[in-house]
């Protein structure tokens, strides 16, 4: 909470310029500033809190060590409860007090009390403070550092003259109060920022290699490609690879918050990390460790978290002037009640201004809502590259689609069977045509089999295969010349198409047997997905490259969905150019290979991916599994996500003035002020825990 | 001192409730069968525990101080002395078994917080270690706390408030001590039927509490209190607000 967001260490220099952000916190993944000169295996945390919560709740250090930890925070805290409590008694005078406070040994017992305590409480905030002001940074531990020992050098010195007033309960109580207010806020951010985790934790760290003598038990890292696996029913798919063996349901939630397990034959790919729900795999390993996809998408999101955040450029702008402000008001605040009533009224002040003005809420409010929202996005099997996209996803105002591959399935699927006599069957036909199209890898021959594999039609035995590129393929059953492909192919008439559809015909010596019809199909989730946009008052348009009157089928069918078709790649991007001079926040979806230009002329980029490769260079967002219906709810996470940061951002700044004025005026105690300035920070910390309970994508009550 | 040793009488009387909810607490840190030492870790525990007791006392009593030197002091005293009767009485009925549920409650979503953050030092346990687990127990949510806690609000000083609670920790002392010292026994007097009887005395005695506290309140009452004349007061907090500048 310190020195947690580059806005809040103040180089005390002339630069206000953010120092490199390079490294995350061990405990709850916010960054740390001035990490990167850190070696890579020692674990950075962004403040004492977090260190504490680290150790405490078993992190790297051993039981002896946490349990020392406590000790010394436990000691100083029954040290520190004991001089508040006498404190408290001398503050309510009265004549027994009065009399108690005159007493020498009353003063001496005090100071002997809180002498651990400020030991004990302060070790933790010296040695930061020192790292700090070694490298001129001056953060909250520095602050804290000089305003508690101010406090008890004063107080130490009244004891021994005898006379002169005593801050030692001040001084123990802010270490306490800093203490357990900073652990108690480690601990909360740590659950708001923990769906990265999550994800990490699902990676095994050991399979079952299937060796010559048997299986044996081998860690990840033995593993190498073409080895292979047995993954049993309810295991973690260890690596990232193709089924040999076997058919399960896999449930791919960890990759594409998708909950509805997918069934997986030989042949199919499976990530690292999903969950094999009910088969016996043997799968051949194609990639592990930190090369699978799951890796990658934990890489990706902690990558993003290293990036800016959501309305950086109004707190650059502001924590510029309003740290060297605070300063200035600090010692101006000093200089006034010293000269004005003691120096000790002069220190106490001008620290409780300091504790006030912490800008801890500040560094965080915006940060920790986008680090939740990535979290919460990664979790629904959404990527978002750099916290700022969510900030510009909230400001969006239209949406582009490509066509083909974006809001249709990519890949021609048969839409029509139709028989030429009636007295024929289609198991017979289709089995042949099947046959044929089995030995080739044409998009087409694909879709023919798949078709006829759904029907649960078995190949027919052909002979003498052969394919003739742009036109069809054919072979011999029972003797007889088999053709599919184009009407002259076949050596058939052509016959009247459905409008946007391609037709292959099927003939036997000559004689049509049948006929496919060929469409690529839209997504099922994009008509919803263009209502939801609509409905969140964003507009979708096609932007394609396909023929227009392709596009206005598809648009068409959609519903909703203005259409343009016939643009080159360059014609896109200058139409995003163009909406883009108009002031207008454009989202592009596209595929990341033929739309990248226009992807990352759009104010926000966004590719879907199949799911299990994660190949493609990578725009501002990549839907895993493909479900644009994720769009919408992704809109709807990112306004959120902004209510959030400009409620935390207002409440920061709000509660910095009003509390500043209160310290100035000395009418503010510091340890209210390091209660006050704990609070604020809760405060934030507990608004961003609002995003992480946002439903997840999938889960949300429908409303159709 | 009134307070110190009315509060203790009032907790001994109702003190077959710790057995439940601390009773076990004191078998884990305190009494591992015949170990030296155990009768050293379990006066530590007990110094913890009675540590915090006293300072949440004191604020109750530094708050019931600010309370009684606001502006419109008798009204807030009054104010402040019906809402600690209705805290005795309220507790009072949860003692009865009129009313249950809420603070068990509260003590279970505690129980996993409490294992990761004291799990290393019940298993470490390095010395002196009973202290600190008794510092914190000292926050465990027990209605007999917060009688005392309404009661130190009232007597409107930290002093006070400090002994009140004190009193409160001292009370319990005797029958945690039974239940370290024969390990069984807090599992047995679980269901006996006298725990509830005397448990329900007390309840009956915390009632009887409220309704003096109540007296008090009301006009034509009288506050035959020792410690906090309002009076004197309310120069002692203008005092203790004004100190440091």
């Amino acid at each position: 909470m310190d020195t947690l967001a580059p806005a809040l260490a103040v180089e005390v220099s002339r630069t206000a310029e953010r120092p490199r952000v390079a490294r995350l916190c061990a405990h709850c993944s916010l960054p740390v500033t001035g990490g990167s000169d850190a070696a890579p295996d020692v674990e950075l945390y962004c403040c004492g809190g977090c260190a504490l919560a680290r150790r405490i709740t078993g992190g790297l250090a051993g039981d002896s060590a946490a349990a020392g930890m406590l000790m010394a925070v436990g000691l100083g805290a029954f040290f520190s409860m004991n001089v508040m409590m006498l404190s408290f008694v001398l503050y309510t005078g009265g004549h027994e007090a009065d009399r108690l406070a005159g007493e020498a040994w009353v003063r001496w017992a005090l100071l002997g009390l809180a002498t651990p305590s400020v030991i004990l409480l302060g070790a933790p905030f010296v040695s930061r403070g020192l790292r700090g002001g070694r490298r001129l940074l001056l953060d909250t531990d520095v602050l804290i550092v000089l305003g508690v020992g101010a406090a008890y050098l004063i107080s130490a010195w009244s004891v021994f003259a005898g006379r002169g007033p005593l801050y030692l309960d001040t001084a123990c109580g802010i270490l306490l109060f800093m203490t357990i207010g900073r652990y108690l806020e480690a601990a909360t951010r740590a659950r708001t920022t923990d769906a990265l985790g999550r994800l990490a934790r699902s990676m095994p760290t050991e399979a079952w290699r299937i060796a010559s003598f048997g299986e044996e038990r081998v860690t990840i890292d033995r593993l190498e490609a073409s080895d292979l696996v047995r993954v049993r029913p309810g295991e973690r798919l260890p690596v990232d690879g193709v089924i040999r063996e076997g058919e399960a349901s896999v449930s791919e939630a960890e990759i594409t918050g998708e909950s509805t397990p997918v069934h997986r034959r030989p042949g199919d790919t499976v990530s690292a990390g999903t969950l094999n729900l009910d088969g016996a795999l043997v799968v051949e390993v194609l990639r592990r460790g930190a090369d699978t996809t799951l890796a990658r998408i934990v890489r990706i999101v902690e990558e993003a978290r290293l990036g800016r955040y959501p309305l950086a450029a109004l707190v650059d702008r502001v924590s510029a002037k309003f740290v060297p402000m605070i300063l200035l008001v600090a010692a101006a605040t000093l200089a006034y009640w010293t000269l004005t009533l003691s120096p000790g009224a002069g220190v106490l002040n001008a620290l409780c201004v300091l504790l006030i003005a912490c800008p801890c809420a500040i560094g965080i409010a915006t940060p920790l809502a986008a680090v939740a929202a990535s979290g919460r996005a990664a979790s629904s099997g959404i990527l978002v590259r750099a916290g700022e996209t969510f900030e510009r996803l909230a400001k969006a105002e239209r949406v582009c689609f490509d066509k083909t591959g974006t809001l249709t399935n990519g890949e021609p699927r048969v839409t029509a069977f139709i028989l030429a006599a009636a007295d024929d069957e289609d198991a017979r036909v289709l089995s042949l045509a099947a046959a044929l199209e089995r030995s080739s890898e044409h998009p087409v021959a694909r879709a023919i089999v798949r078709y006829a594999a759904n029907r649960g039609v078995m190949p027919a035995d052909v002979t003498g295969f052969r394919a003739v590129p742009g036109r069809g393929a054919s072979a011999f059953a029972h003797g007889l010349e088999l053709r599919l492909g184009t009407a002259a192919f076949a050596g058939v008439p052509p016959a009247a198409e459905t409008p946007g559809a391609t037709s292959v015909y099927v003939s036997l010596d000559g004689r049509l047997l049948g006929r496919f019809e060929l469409q690529d199909t839209p997504r099922l989730s994009a008509a919803p997905a263009v209502r939801e946009l609509g409905a969140l008052g964003l507009p979708s348009e096609i932007l394609s490259g396909d023929n227009p009157a392709a596009v206005s089928t598809v648009a068409a069918g959609l519903g909703g969905i203005r259409g343009s078709g016939g643009l080159t790649p360059e014609e896109k991007v200058a139409r995003l150019a163009a909406g883009a001079d108009r002031g207008d926040a454009v989202i592009m979806v596209g595929d990341g290979i033929n739309d990248a230009p226009a992807l990352s002329r759009a104010a926000v980029g966004v590719t879907l991916e199949g799911g299990t490769d994660l190949a493609r260079e990578l725009a501002d967002v990549t839907i895993l599994g493909g479900d644009l219906t994720r769009l919408p709810w992704l809109i709807r996470l990112s306004r959120a996500t902004l209510r959030v940061a400009r409620w935390n951002l207002f409440w920061a700044f709000f509660y910095n003035l009003a509390g500043v004025s209160l310290a100035v005026s000395g009418r503010l105690h510091p340890l209210f002020g390091a209660l006050a300035m704990i609070v604020s920070s809760l405060v934030v910390v507990l608004n961003s825990q609002r995003l992480s309970r946002l439903p997840l994508a999938g889960n949300e009550a429908r409303h159709d | 001192m009134t307070e110190l040793w009315v509060a203790a009488a009032l907790t001994f009387a109702a003190s077959a409730h710790c057995l439940g909810m601390c009773g076990g607490l004191m078998v884990t840190v305190a009494a591992r069968g015949k170990r030296p030492g155990a009768l050293r870790d379990f006066l530590l525990l007990q110094l913890g525990k009675g540590t915090t007791y006293a300072f949440l006392g004191a604020l109750a009593g530094l708050f019931g101080a600010t309370v009684t030197a606001s502006a419109t002091f008798v009204w807030s005293t009054r104010a402040l002395t019906v809402l600690a009767a209705l805290a005795l009485a309220g507790v009072g009925v949860t003692l009865l078994g009129l009313r249950s549920g809420t603070v068990s409650a509260w003590g279970g979503s505690l129980a996993p917080l409490w294992a990761r953050l004291f799990g290393p030092l019940l298993q470490a346990r390095p010395t002196g270690f009973p202290l600190v687990i008794g510092l914190a127990m000292g926050f465990f949510p027990c209605p007999l706390v917060y009688a005392g806690l309404a009661a130190a609000a009232v007597t409107s000083s930290p002093g006070l408030g400090a002994l009140t609670l004190a009193g409160v920790a001292l009370g319990s002392i005797p029958a945690l001590a039974l239940a370290s010292a024969a390990t069984n026994f807090a599992a047995r007097s679980e269901r006996s039927a006298w725990r509830n009887l005397v448990t329900r005395a007390a309840g009956a005695l915390l009632i009887v509490m409220a309704a003096v506290t109540l007296s008090r309140a009301m006009p034509g009452g009288h506050d035959h209190h020792a410690g906090a004349p309002p009076a004197a007061s309310a120069p002692a907090m203008d005092h203790s607000a004004h100190q440091h500048h």
